[in-house]
């Protein structure tokens, strides 16, 4: 099986400041990535870096087995992307129907349609709802639905449930878990929810502009260094499901 | 004042009327997604550039109408290079480009010495307009809706969030800046039919006062189309009533439909949401 995300040696500056000091990072069909790190650490920008949006001073940078300015349009599609919640424009009058409409296509332009996207999140009610009054969590929801409709090889997920409800936040992460074991689907997750990290990853990479440890989950929640990175020990609760 | 027969038996009040049907049918509309994408005081700076355009008409002997469908893409394209190249903020590049084009344009025709009308410019001379003038905002009619319902998918993902639109493949630079010259050619058509200020205000008070009251993309666009009509409509009466010009009779019947719709509209202030 070839990675479907592979950075060697990756140099990134940004404003002349370092930012990423010769990353390595692989990942592989049906891996669960975690990415996590210290706020300042560069896990938003090498999710950037990997989607194309940031050039990159020096390394190599794979994606689907390509540099990521050379993605198709169509291979893109092939990779979910979901940013974090508060960024998200509110101001324009919009039904969540109408943004699916807009993100997905002709393809899926009956209401039946939208129902079964929305199905998959838990969303189902908030097809008619004005976007402007949905809450952070009910917007990531439906910009994951969105993402996942798309059948996506590779997903890369930033803070992804942040401002999520517990239960909707382990239902998520059940479907990525689903997707990962029956579609050979890989996902690159940039987490702060250690706890979530630890169930659902299967293999922690920790990075400060350059990588610090990797290994199963259990491995690296319990290595000193992390404590070092965040400045206070670092514990995992665990979520019940109810 | 006679009666609505007895006008229409003039030329210049037929085509005016037209001009009004024609304006309606597309400008509202586009201001749905100036306002989407940010792009209000775009639209204004565009259309100062009204001033080089006729600077450079009286300096080349040009008509004013040729001079502005140079000067307005011309400008929009100025603008955006700009912009993606230095990453200004967008407000300022535009404070430039309005000074610097405005500057230019009243330096040229000063150094030809030729008058220039600036109430036609500013106000625009409705009861002048010719058949070329409704050719030309019939094209513009027909060649906007055709880009606007080209680019509507991508950009209402561009301005849901511009980084997951281009992440998802969306050629959004491509897009924007289709868009931008698409509606400084609008602009300039719009600018010598009418003048600066009811262009202005068509693109964005309309939608603004829609964006206000309604809940769907849809309605927004109807709202848009429905304040648009009914400035064109009654300030278009008011220039006939009364000595002003229709230019400036339009804006402000737009301004009065958005300022009535925001202090109408419900206030959200204090609630909890």
């Amino acid at each position: 099986m070839n990675p479907l995300i592979e950075v060697a040696e990756l140099w990134v500056q940004l404003d002349g400041l370092p930012i990423l000091e010769g990353l390595q990072l692989r990942l592989m069909p049906e891996e669960t990535v975690a990415l996590i790190g210290p706020n300042g650490a560069g896990k938003t920008t090498l999710l950037r870096v990997l989607l194309g949006l940031l050039p990159y001073r020096s390394g190599s940078v794979r994606i689907l087995g390509k540099a990521p300015h050379q993605l198709t349009r169509t291979e893109r599609t092939q990779i979910g992307y979901v940013p974090q919640a508060l960024q998200f424009e509110r101001s324009m009058p919009l039904l969540v129907s109408e943004l699916l409409h807009a993100m997905l296509g002709d393809a899926f332009r009956k209401r039946a349609q939208l129902t079964a996207v929305l199905h998959a999140v838990d969303a189902v009610h908030l097809l008619d709802k004005p976007v402007r009054t949905l809450s952070g969590g009910e917007m990531q929801r439906v910009v994951i639905a969105a993402v996942l409709a798309q059948e996506p090889r590779l997903l890369l997920l930033d803070e992804p449930a942040t401002g999520i409800d517990v239960g909707t936040r382990l239902h998520f992460y059940e479907l990525v878990e689903h997707l990962r074991t029956t579609r050979q689907m890989g996902t690159l997750i940039v987490s702060h929810d250690l706890s979530i990290v630890s169930r659902y990853a299967t293999r922690v990479v920790c990075i400060h502009h350059r990588l610090i440890c990797e290994g199963s989950p259990a491995e690296v929640l319990q290595m000193p260094v992390l404590d070092q990175l965040y400045g206070h020990p670092i514990g995992v609760y665990h979520h019940h499901e109810g | 004042m006679g009666s609505v027969w007895e006008w229409l038996q003039f030329d210049f009040v037929r085509y005016a009327l037209i001009a009004m049907a024609l304006l309606t049918a597309f400008y509202p509309f586009l201001g749905v997604f100036v306002v989407g994408q940010r792009v209000a005081y775009f639209g204004d700076a565009v259309a100062h550039s009204a001033f080089l355009g006729a600077g450079i008409a009286s300096l080349l002997g040009w008509q004013l109408g040729d001079a502005l469908l140079l000067t307005a893409p011309l400008l929009a394209l100025l603008i955006a290079g700009f912009q993606q190249r230095t990453g200004s903020p967008p407000d300022t590049l535009l404070v430039v480009a309005i000074t610097l084009v405005s500057g230019m344009g009243i330096l040229l025709v000063s150094l030809t010495e030729t008058p220039l009308a600036f109430q036609a410019l500013l106000f625009g001379d409705v009861l002048g307009i010719t058949p070329v003038d409704l050719w030309r905002l019939f094209g513009i009619d027909c060649f906007g809706w055709a880009l606007l319902l080209g680019l509507m998918r991508p950009l209402i993902r561009i301005g849901f969030h511009r980084e997951l639109a281009q992440a998802q493949g969306v050629p959004v630079r491509w897009i924007e800046t289709l868009f931008l010259v698409g509606l400084a050619v609008a602009v300039a058509v719009g600018v010598r039919a009418v003048g600066i200020l009811p262009i202005s205000a068509l693109l964005v008070l309309p939608p603004a006062g829609a964006r206000a009251i309604s809940k769907s993309f849809r309605q927004m666009m109807g709202f848009s189309g429905l304040f648009g009509g009914i400035s064109l409509l009654f300030g278009f009466g008011l220039a006939l009533w009364q000595p002003i010009p229709p230019g400036a009779a339009v804006a402000l019947v737009a301004g009065a439909i958005f300022v009535g719709v925001a202090l109408l509209k419900p206030s959200t202030q204090g609630a909890i949401r």
